[in-house]
């Protein structure tokens, strides 16, 4: 009987398993190969590893129909490449119209400590995530923000928009503002209605980056660079705030 | 001969003292405050104290091949970006990984950015309601 | 039970005070929050794509909640004829309704669209939203407080048999009422207790807290409303009702004591588990740019005041208590702006050695009330103030005559 409450618990989340359990046998299979488990890797908390993919996506076998989306969004940042030229900034702000007061993404600057008076330079973009289990979708009593069906992507109806602004407080990454010309709030939308649904490929972040930082994709097709950068063995892959259990699907790597 | 000749050598370090020579007068004019490209992207920088004084790069290690002595020439031209330093041009030349570290390394080191740019310009970032 | 009798001359300046005082705010509280409208929020109110919670909803909080602790006042004595507290009831009714509009009149002024809530939440409700809940909840429990309160005053005009069945009417919208004031209040809790991204606030620990400030700021208010009511309009107090007030001074003390418990456990639990968002909220309070804010008005004005004097008078002593309950009133609210303004203070990528932009890198994003904010605050103020002693020329007095 609670096998069976357990199963319908499971079938509740249609979407990623969590991140924040790594069991024991993948992580003895993670040492093997030489690594350790730091638990926080650069301010996020280690996630990849080909092993760790199946945990979060489901098993390798069966990710395709395991991917609750088709196509399912996704952007792998390399941030160290990023140079904070801040095109992509420029890029989204002219193809969404995002006013001057407002931002859809930025670049945050990083001084990660080496050690005594010592540290280097990171530029860490951010965009919205398009949570799995998005907190704003959840938190909006309209469904004014929503996750689109189709494509997995945290789109916004703005009529609906009443203005608790609640989604914003719900964001754990500060990604939604008030657009006082559209009288809603307003966010990333990978783009969608600019040009993904005009039959462009790219996001305007991801066309503008001259340094191959934003690449961005289809995690269901396991022919695209994010999947196999996603899945692949040895490259570490992190999200931001795992802990809040949103199951972001804006990941991070280096190199 | 030999007396002209010492009596020349006086002369001369007696210049010498008075007008110190042109290498070491180079040495103090060097550009104090760093210079930040800002072509083809925002922004590098490159920072003489670093390069002279802290690892003794003389003048002419750089100047005028491959940088003129004028702010602001260099990213003029075409082919500066980081296919030429990769390929040992411009900074490349210095750091290919061996004289110092390579160009496709670390690039949040040369690379300051908008936001760094904003810092050593003073430029205050506008913080909206 | 008879009319009022009179004892002392009505302090007329002291009520005209309050007329005036009090509809003025409200009228410059609406024109305010009107002109925002048109203007726009952003140019007016102090809140920020950081921290988009401000003093309006802090406002509506604290007032929902007054409204919650009133309701289940009234319906102690009405609804489970409690005979001591029964008294209290009828005005304890009527100031649950003027609160619960006085805070809707705040979030009215503050949603920047609520014109589509009245659409939008019926059109396509999203089920798992705690605010459409609340929402929902409280617009149902103010329309059956509502008709509680007019069957309960037609039920008085009327021959014995007919206020009988209007009575029996009115309670039945009273108890659904305060079932459906208690889920609002709990919803509101959730509003906050469901934001993983706060973990200061994340947990169904937020819903237990309100329903107990609640009980505290009902009972609060109700002995400083009748006390104000009585003295300022010189009426005597009669047996029955000294005794329904020392009852609730002790509910005061009582509850001053379990909010007591909880906020410190709350504090000490956040301080040492150190987790993200906890830690530096509490730190914030205790020892940071709040510190004044939480322990000379959350814990003295709002706790230990009314916990001390309802110990030393036992609750007997009625207008002392009245103070202790303006007190905690007081620190209640405080404690509601702490409670909502400090955790969105603490910035999003505080764990991530973050040096730039300088508004995402600071310490705490600041948040201060715009004048704006404050006025319409004042205006909602305005209207419990103008609401109160209308209520009591309008209904004398609250007297129920059964
Ligand atoms: C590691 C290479 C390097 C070394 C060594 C170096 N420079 Fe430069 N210098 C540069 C670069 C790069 C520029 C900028 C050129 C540009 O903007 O196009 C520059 C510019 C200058 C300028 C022009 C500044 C201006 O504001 O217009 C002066 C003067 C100069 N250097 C003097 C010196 C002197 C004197 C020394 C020796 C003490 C020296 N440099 C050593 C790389 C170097
Ligand atoms: C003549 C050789 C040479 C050239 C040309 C040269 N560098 Fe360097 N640079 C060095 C050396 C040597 C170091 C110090 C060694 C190290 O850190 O690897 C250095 C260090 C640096 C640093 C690190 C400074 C710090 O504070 O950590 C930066 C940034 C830098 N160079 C930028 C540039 C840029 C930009 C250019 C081209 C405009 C350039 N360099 C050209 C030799 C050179
Ligand atoms: C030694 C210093 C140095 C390092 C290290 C460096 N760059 Fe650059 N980069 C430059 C200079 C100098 C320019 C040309 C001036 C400008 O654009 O401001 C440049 C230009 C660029 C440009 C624009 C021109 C082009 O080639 O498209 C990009 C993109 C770029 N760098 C990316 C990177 C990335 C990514 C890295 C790290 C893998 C990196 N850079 C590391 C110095 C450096």
């Amino acid at each position: 009987m609670f096998k069976k409450f357990s199963q319908w618990l499971d079938s509740l989340e249609d979407k990623n398993e969590g991140v924040e359990n790594l069991p024991s046998e993948e992580r003895r299979r993670f040492l093997k190969m030489g690594l350790t488990i730091t638990g926080v890797f650069a301010g996020g908390t280690l996630l990849s590893l080909v092993s760790k993919v199946d945990d979060v996506f489901g098993s390798i076998g069966g990710y395709s129909e395991r991917y609750p989306y088709k196509p399912h969004y996704a952007m792998v940042l390399r941030v160290d490449r990023c140079i904070d030229c801040e095109r992509c900034m420029e890029a989204c702000r002219r193809t969404n119209h995002v006013p001057e007061y407002g931002w859809r993404t930025k670049i945050l600057e990083r001084h990660i400590p080496l050690g005594e008076g010592e540290w280097y330079r990171e530029f860490m973009p951010i965009l919205c995530n398009h949570c799995n289990n998005p907190p704003c979708v959840r938190a909006c009593p309209t469904q004014a923000t929503y996750k689109d069906s189709r494509t997995g992507i945290v789109r916004m109806d703005y009529r609906k928009c009443i203005g608790c602004k609640t989604c914003m407080v719900a964001c754990p990454y500060d990604m939604r503002y008030f657009n006082e010309e559209k009288r809603a709030v307003d966010k990333c939308d990978f783009c969608w209605e600019s040009r993904l649904s005009k039959g462009k490929k790219l996001t305007a972040c991801a066309e503008a980056c001259p340094a191959g930082v934003r690449i961005f994709g289809d995690l269901s097709d396991p022919e695209s660079e994010v999947f196999q950068m996603v899945h692949s063995e040895t490259r570490v892959v992190w999200v931001l705030r795992p802990e809040t259990g949103a199951r972001p699907n804006v990941f991070y790597t280096k190199g | 001969m030999k007396r002209y000749f010492i009596f020349l050598l006086a002369v001369f370090l007696g210049c010498l003292l008075i007008h110190p020579p042109t290498w070491s007068q180079d040495e103090e004019d060097y550009p104090q405050e760093p210079i930040i490209f800002t072509k083809p992207v925002k922004a590098v920088i490159f920072d003489h104290k670093v390069h002279v004084e802290d690892n003794g790069l003389s003048c002419d290690s750089c100047h005028d091949d491959p940088f003129e002595m004028e702010a602001g020439s260099t990213q003029e031209k075409p082919d500066f970006n980081m296919k030429a330093l990769y390929d040992g041009q411009y900074c490349g030349a210095c750091h290919d990984g061996d004289t110092a570290f390579a160009s496709n390394t670390q690039c949040a080191r040369c690379h300051i950015g908008v936001l760094g740019m904003k810092r050593i310009l003073g430029i205050k970032e506008e913080v909206h309601h | 039970m008879t009319a009022l009798k009179q004892i002392n001359p009505p302090k007329n300046k002291i009520i005209a005070l309050f007329y005036v005082l009090g509809g003025g705010a409200l009228l410059l509280g609406i024109t305010t929050g009107l002109l925002s409208f048109y203007l726009g929020h952003h140019l007016l109110y102090g809140v920020t794509r950081e921290v988009p919670w401000g003093l309006l909803i802090v406002t509506y909080a604290s007032f929902a909640i007054i409204s919650t602790g009133l309701c289940i006042v009234a319906a102690i004595g009405h609804l489970f004829k409690a005979k001591t507290l029964e008294p209290l009831s009828q005005r304890a009714l009527y100031m649950a309704i003027i609160a619960i509009l006085a805070a809707f009149l705040a979030i009215g002024l503050e949603l920047e669209n609520p014109w589509r809530m009245a659409i939008w939440m019926v059109l396509s409700p999203n089920l798992t939203s705690n605010i459409m809940w609340m929402g929902l909840f409280y617009a149902v429990a103010v329309v059956l407080m509502i008709v509680e309160f007019v069957l309960g005053q037609l039920a008085q005009r009327k021959a014995a048999a007919v206020a009988a069945g209007l009575a029996s009417v009115a309670s039945v919208a009273g108890l659904v009422g305060l079932i459906t004031d208690i889920l609002a209040n709990s919803n509101l809790g959730e509003v906050f207790g469901f934001i993983n991204a706060k973990p200061y606030w994340y947990g169904p620990f937020l819903s237990i807290y309100f329903i107990s400030n609640a009980c505290l700021m009902g009972f609060s208010a109700i002995v400083f409303f009748t006390w104000a009511a009585y003295s300022m309009f010189g009426w005597e107090m009669d047996e029955p009702l000294q005794k329904a007030l020392k009852t609730a001074g002790k509910f005061i003390g009582l509850f001053a004591a379990l909010v007591l418990f909880l906020l410190s456990w709350w504090i000490v639990n956040a301080l040492a588990g150190k987790v993200f968002g906890q830690y530096d909220t509490a730190k914030a309070l205790v020892a940071g740019p709040y510190a004044l804010n939480f322990w000379f008005f959350e814990v003295v004005l709002g706790i230990l005041v009314p916990l001390i004097a309802a110990i030393v008078y036992k609750g007997r002593e009625i207008s002392a208590m009245a103070w202790a309950g303006l007190s905690a009133m007081i620190g209640g609210f405080i404690n509601r702006y702490d409670l909502i303004v400090v955790p969105q203070t603490i910035p999003h990528y505080q764990q991530f050695n973050v040096v730039a932009p300088a508004e995402l890198a600071t310490k705490f994003y600041p948040y201060v009330p715009s004048v704006s904010e404050f006025l319409v605050f004042l205006g909602a103020l305005g209207l419990i103030c103008f609401g109160f002693v209308a209520g009591e020329h309008l209904f004398k007095g609250h007297i129920a005559k059964h």
